[in-house]
């Protein structure tokens, strides 16, 4: 055997992976003081070639991401929610686990698309006193205040439902699910997030126009929900 | 963040810059292709996104994605034997490791795909990252015995091609 350390040592070494004896060989050996260079290099040599966030582009991993989150729908918010910046206060949101009625409901925005009518609501419950308000464009949130997203449609439709942060990650909630006419929950799953900065758009519509236009397309077919975090308290 | 919870895309990152060079250079020197090997570098993030929960746990980290690697090469491996023979294309741009006997290395991964599923892990431990008998017995869980065998048949596999044993 080698008196140098196993390749494999070197390399986690490289990482950050304690092996003292290993390390100390290196402090006399320029030989696999080299070695690791040369995998630095290379580590530098690939990042500037292909940063994160072009690798994250490619379909392969978009795709992964995308089904991974398809599979986590209702607690995949919270994987959604806790790296998204936000300027000004914090926010969590949880999904709340059952139907609400507001005392003074918004008017819910209705969208037409293939002559079939889709209705997009968004509930909202305080986190201090439990009060309920229907919101169907703007959404204020604050710490502690849980969501829900209901849909009522007239006629049996394909709906995806997504959010899009403000630093462009995605999360599919639903993805090309059919639906009957009636009222829809997009989740019942309840869901608590701890305190963690929030802001993004909800995207509501066939599953072909949202994916076009979390890109930027504008579709009249999707609903946009703006979530932001409250000013005053 | 549960230990529960797939990877999210933030630990993804980390693991991306961090060990994802790494991850890369295994690939292509275990398939000895630059193209095969980013293909299964990217089937190991892939993998990583859909079930990779456990690397929170995993004390050795690069080692647990090294065999995330391996797993991923030799699938391929049995995809490309079933296709037309490709040229190999690989030159690694790191020197090599003083411990590491490259001749050796070079003639085993060449009779990688007529190995079997074992016996490639063992030869990927042995040849590529240059571990002990028993450093690989406890990577793999295997009883030395078993690792023995597999050295023989790795090394009657390659006969000629490998000099003295010293694993």
């Amino acid at each position: 055997m080698s008196e140098h350390p196993a390749p494999y040592r070197l390399e986690a070494i490289m990482v950050g992976e304690s092996d003292p004896e290993a390390e100390a060989h290196l402090e006399h050996c320029a030989e696999c003081r080299a070695y690791i260079q040369g995998l630095r290099s290379d580590r530098s040599a690939m990042l500037e070639a292909q940063p994160v966030s072009d690798f994250f582009e490619h379909p392969a991993i978009v795709a992964a991401f995308e089904e991974e989150a398809q599979q986590g729908v209702g607690w995949g918010w919270l994987r959604w929610l806790l790296p998204v910046a936000l300027v000004g206060a914090a926010a969590a949101l949880f999904w709340v686990g059952t139907p609400v009625e507001s005392p003074h409901p918004a008017q819910p925005d209705e969208i037409l698309f293939k002559g079939q009518t889709l209705t997009v609501e968004v509930v909202r419950k305080r986190a201090g006193d439990g009060a309920q308000s229907v919101h169907a464009k703007d959404i204020p949130v604050g710490v502690g205040d849980a969501l829900r997203v209901r849909l009522k449609l007239t006629a049996r439709t394909e709906v995806s439902v997504g959010l899009l942060a403000d630093d462009g990650e995605w999360l599919a909630l639903t993805a090309g699910t059919t639906l009957e006419p009636g009222v829809h929950w997009v989740s019942d799953d309840a869901v608590a997030i701890g305190p963690g900065p929030t802001t993004g758009r909800l995207f509501v519509g066939p599953p072909e126009a949202v994916e076009a236009a979390r890109r930027g397309a504008s579709d009249p077919r999707v609903h946009i929900l703006r979530i932001r975090a409250e000013t005053t308290p | 963040m549960s230990g529960n919870e797939a990877l999210n895309r933030r630990e993804i990152a980390d693991i991306y810059n961090t060990y994802g060079s790494l991850m890369r250079r295994r690939c292509r020197i275990v398939l000895k292709d630059d193209a095969l090997g980013d293909d299964a570098f990217q089937d190991a993030f892939v993998n990583l996104i859909k079930y990779g929960k456990n690397f929170r746990q995993a004390e050795a980290k690069l080692r647990w994605l090294y065999r995330l690697c391996d797993r991923c090469c030799f699938a391929l491996i049995e995809k490309r034997k079933k296709g037309k023979a490709r040229e190999e294309k690989y030159i690694d741009p790191v020197p090599s490791a003083p411990s590491g006997r490259i001749e050796d290395r070079d003639a085993v991964l060449k009779i990688l795909s007529s190995l079997d599923e074992k016996a490639k892990a063992v030869a990927v431990l042995a040849y590529v990252d240059g571990l002990s008998q028993g450093e690989i017995g406890r990577t793999l869980g295997w009883s030395r015995q078993t690792i023995n065998k597999k050295l023989r048949q790795i090394r009657e596999a390659a006969g000629q091609l490998l000099g003295a044993p010293d694993v």
